[in-house]
């Protein structure tokens, strides 16, 4: 495939809507599982709660942050002449999603690893 | 202090070979010329041919970037080979890597069957539709009106950025930012009848809105032109398409003013929001 | 296509440049549907596109700015005023461009339908640059004495061509591209079509027809530092020549005086129309004492001697020599970006320099071939002086010879002449259709003759390359046959392309498959090179004088006691040279005697 940020962008912006997808259906399952009683929505609960989940966690957060940033990006793509500029865009969009990643992330790997 | 790539006195072009009468598929081969200042790729190629492997095909005429033959793919980049310096495009190691266009069937070795490019662009009606009837003179067009048409104006239809398209790549339907960019050309002309027309007929999922903005077309350009830009006010326009057809009739009324007549800038054309 | 076939349409053009185009499009309008264009390269790389500066015409949209001299600013003729120009004066330039060896009748016709063709462009949808009032935007050029340059920035043929293009499309012509015409077939004095390659398979096929028309451009190939395109081996011309068709005016080859040095690369006359300067190694603005008037205004012919002779005498730029300094630093950023900004970009992209802030170095560049096919004034190939036709075959454009250019062209006049003849051409050949022409028939197989010698061609075994021979044919037609001519020169070169010739039935081709042989393509137009070469030598000794492009340093003077007459060369059957007679130039005595030529 022809490489550009360009298509990393495109591609990212296809996995991370695949990955919210994904977790809207775990989510709905653990959630909706309140309807079946206190027994089975904490087992749920406890289920996702794993340190494996601790990680899938973050990278939740990162793929809502960077969806969200590219795609304001793309909104501010479709209504302002800036293709000049949009490399610069698309790593300041990048960026801004693995600060945030970041800062949102440690608290919860801190907390789910200290006990 | 002379760079690696200037110091080598011989360049390796490494270029890719595939005749389909007698080859099972494609494979590169490796020539050696001599890594002279101020020679191009296209005259590495025809150094090639000329005194190497005079079955080494590749299409060019005009060699200096106004016929659109050359197009090529050098270093994973879609250019325009007769204006690309040899030395720029070495590596470190005094290597260059010349592929054919992507996504378009190969005829052999660098030339490619561009059919679909073409379809496409016969698709968006390239010619003018002017009004029923025209002035004993030309139409009035003022200087503003013709520079908004300049992104669209000098493209050489070399296919540089149709083929490097990842939508094209993904997408046999897509109409391509080569035939876009033209449709633009037309739809923004005061002087055609049609705007509605074309507006509907690249208005849709296969036309503007299947661009998702990976601007590898503006990368690939040779004209410096932008294609995306295109595309987005062509969105734009095809959301308004009622007010801007009626706009286009008004405008057409005093286009064909007479030497007598008032003079008749942009600002009264009435096109839209066009930027 | 792969096997071969016999494929009929009304009218055949080969070459899709705007005078091929502009014919096929009239048929088409007339109502003559059955239109097939071939090409050898795809009709948006023909060569038309590569145009620049302009396309003339006397619109009397600009005109010098009162009390300001030929090269002051320019202001738009405010409506009612007295018209600033005329068909007149643009009839004038031309034929003193042309130094009188211009057929005026020919040339009146052109002027005149100039107007109507370049408002006809701009209604089909050409891009002009236009003045505020929204009138198309004129510019002076060299050898006009008024500014009637029609242009659209510094990519006039770029836009023309692809505007003609898509009408056509838009009326539906079949375009065959990649299509090389290999042969003319001409029965009993009546052309019946052609035999043509195609490109893709290799295979070749009878194209028959009630008209063809060869629109296929121009021959700067034959010399080494051309502005022309790879494509333009001239193989129209030499095909034509092939089948018994005198070419006329061979030895009149434009040098453009601004070709980028070492490149060829056009660098338009546009430059020098919104005032740039040419420039010695001393700094000088050299042309004051070639052309005191005109300066760099002056017309191609004699600005490339200009710049030749400085350069002869030592004046010139660059590691050797060869070269003069194009100024355009005083026109300033703003003017050059938006008059001059594909010249720009080629100045950058191609010898490093930014004509916003450095000198640029350019040589004269093989540019135009002012001879070719010999037509009426509608396009049809006549065969001697007495104007005899070859019934069913026309040709139009750089290719044709009318003559309109005469000995020189001026800049602005081919696009011109491309487009106007195309038209009248189409308009000759649709009528040919409409009145009842028959479809003459072919007897037996004319692609036997050439697939044989394809044949022979791949089979050969030989040492020496067919591009080794054209560097060769270069190399002398350079030397011996450029700017500066005499005797001596011009009998070597001859001996060198014979001798040429011979080793050519040596030559070896490499690529030996039928799929999209460039190889092979690349043989057959050295071939071609090597048959219209020897016309350009053998007209140029023959003519005894100095007219236009033409320029003999021992027949220093213009000669029109013996030599204001067109040569026209016929092959002979026994292969030795081209048979030379000559035909009468008209001139309206009255109007526009000749005079001496100066600037």
């Amino acid at each position: 495939m022809y490489r550009s940020t360009g298509f990393v962008s495109f591609v990212l912006r296809r996995l991370t809507g695949i990955a919210l997808v994904l977790y809207l259906i775990a989510h709905i399952w653990v959630i909706g599982s309140v309807n079946g009683g206190p027994e089975l929505f904490n087992s749920r609960l406890a289920a996702v709660q794993t340190p494996i989940f601790k990680l899938a966690e973050v990278a939740l957060l990162a793929a809502v942050v960077y969806h969200a940033f590219d795609g304001i990006r793309l909104l501010i793509v479709h209504y302002f002449d800036v293709t000049e500029y949009r490399k610069s865009l698309f790593y300041a969009a990048f960026v801004v999603s693995v600060i945030l990643t970041i800062a949102g992330g440690l608290p919860i790997l801190l907390f789910a690893f200290q006990g | 202090m002379a760079s690696p790539v200037k110091s080598k006195s011989m360049a390796t072009i490494r270029v890719q070979r595939f005749n389909p009468d007698s080859d099972a598929k494609p494979y590169m081969q490796e020539f050696q010329v001599p890594n002279l200042q101020g020679t191009t790729l296209l005259d590495a190629l025809h150094r090639i041919k000329h005194e190497q492997d005079g079955s080494l095909t590749f299409r060019r005429s005009c060699r200096h970037a106004i016929c659109g033959s050359c197009a090529m793919n050098v270093n994973g980049r879609n250019i325009l080979v007769c204006k690309a310096p040899l030395q720029g495009q070495l590596d470190r190691k005094g290597a260059v890597t010349i592929k054919p266009l992507p996504y378009l069937p190969i005829i052999k070795d660098l030339v490619v069957d561009r059919s679909t490019f073409w379809n496409e662009y016969l698709r968006v009606k390239p010619w003018l539709v002017p009004p029923a009837t025209s002035p004993e003179k030309e139409f009035r067009m003022s200087p503003q009106e013709v520079a908004a048409l300049h992104n669209a104006e000098t493209c050489i239809m070399c296919g540089a950025c149709y083929s490097a398209c990842q939508v094209v790549a993904l997408n046999k339907e897509y109409i391509g930012p080569h035939a876009l960019l033209k449709s633009f050309l037309r739809v923004l002309d005061p002087r055609d009848s049609i705007p509605g027309e074309r507006l509907a007929e690249v208005g849709t999922d296969e036309g503007v809105f299947r661009c998702h903005t990976i601007f590898n077309c503006i990368d690939a350009c040779p004209k410096n032109l932008n294609p995306t830009q295109a595309i987005e006010t062509l969105r734009r326009l095809a959301q308004k398409r009622t007010a801007f057809e009626a706009a286009r009739v008004e405008r057409q009324r005093t286009i064909a003013g007479s030497l007598d007549a008032e003079v008749t800038p942009a600002a009264e054309g009435g096109v839209g929001d066009v930027p | 296509m792969s096997n071969s076939e016999t494929i009929v349409h009304d009218v055949i053009v080969v070459g899709a440049g705007l005078a091929g185009t502009w014919a096929a499009l009239v048929c088409g309008r007339r109502g003559v549907k059955d239109v097939g264009v071939i090409s050898k390269v795809h009709p948006l790389r023909s060569h038309s596109g590569a145009a620049q500066g302009g396309i003339a015409a006397a619109l009397n949209n600009v005109r010098p700015v009162e009390g300001t001299g030929p090269r002051g600013p320019l202001e738009a003729v405010p409506p009612g005023s007295e018209p600033a120009d005329s068909w007149e004066s643009h009839m004038f330039d031309t034929i003193k461009g042309s130094d009188w060896l211009g057929d005026q009748d020919s040339i009146e016709i052109m002027v005149k339908d100039a107007i109507d063709i370049v408002y006809e462009y701009e209604h089909m949808g050409c891009v002009f640059s236009r003045l505020p009032d929204g009138r198309i935007a004129q510019r002076r050029f060299g050898g006009h004495s008024a500014p009637r340059a029609n242009y659209a920035a510094d990519w006039t043929g770029h836009v023309l061509l692809h505007t003609i293009h898509e009408q056509a499309l838009r009326h539906g012509v079949k375009f065959y591209s990649e299509w090389y015409a290999k042969g003319l077939i001409v029965e009993d004095g009546i052309c019946r079509g052609i035999v043509a390659m195609d490109i893709l398979t290799g295979e070749l096929h009878t194209l028959r027809a009630k008209a063809v028309l060869f629109g296929t451009g121009g021959y700067g190939r034959a010399y080494e530092i051309t502005s022309n395109a790879h494509a333009n081996t001239g193989d129209g011309v030499a095909i034509a020549y092939e089948a018994g068709v005198p070419l006329m005016d061979m030895e009149f080859v434009q040098f453009h005086p601004t070709g980028l040095y070492k490149h060829g690369i056009l660098m338009s006359e546009a430059c020098r129309g919104e005032g740039g300067y040419l420039l010695n190694s001393r700094g000088e603005r050299f042309m004051r004492q070639y052309a005191s008037d005109k300066m760099e205004l002056g017309p191609r012919d004699l600005v490339s001697r200009s710049e030749q002779t400085e350069i002869n005498q030592g004046r010139g730029i660059g590691p050797d020599g060869k070269g003069i300094h194009l100024d355009l630093r005083h026109l300033g950023r703003e003017r050059i970006l938006e008059r001059l900004p594909q010249v720009r970009e080629l100045s950058i992209d191609f010898v490093g320099v930014d004509p916003i802030d450095e000198l640029v170095p350019i040589q004269p560049t093989a540019h135009y071939s002012m001879g070719g096919i010999p037509t009426d004034k509608d396009g049809q190939v006549i065969m001697n002086a007495a104007g005899a036709p070859l019934v069913g075959f026309f040709a139009a454009g750089e290719c044709a010879c009318v003559s309109v250019h005469g000995a020189n062209r001026l800049g602005t006049n081919s696009l011109l002449e491309a487009s106007v003849f195309g038209r009248r051409a189409g308009e000759a050949m649709a009528r040919m259709v409409l009145e009842g022409a028959r479809l003459e028939p072919v007897s037996g197989d004319p692609t036997e003759s050439h697939r044989r010698e394809i044949r022979d061609m791949l089979d050969r075994g030989g040492d020496e390359s067919a591009e080794t021979i054209a560097g060769e044919l270069k190399a002398t037609m350079t030397e011996n046959c450029g700017i500066f001519r005499n005797a001596q020169g011009l009998k070597k070169a001859l001996k060198d392309v014979r001798g040429l010739q011979v080793r050519f039935k040596d030559a070896r081709v490499m690529d030996k498959s039928r799929r999209f042989n460039t190889d092979l393509l690349g043989a057959l137009e050295t071939k071609h090179l090597l048959t219209f070469s020897e016309v350009i030598i053998a007209g140029a000794l023959a003519r005894g004088e100095c007219r236009g492009a033409h320029w003999r340093t021992d027949f220093p003077q213009r000669d029109d006691q013996n030599w204001l007459k067109h040569t026209m060369a016929e092959k002979r059957p026994d292969g030795e040279g081209p048979k030379l007679s000559y035909k009468s130039v008209f001139i309206d005595w009255q109007r526009y005697p000749p005079q001496e030529r100066k600037y």
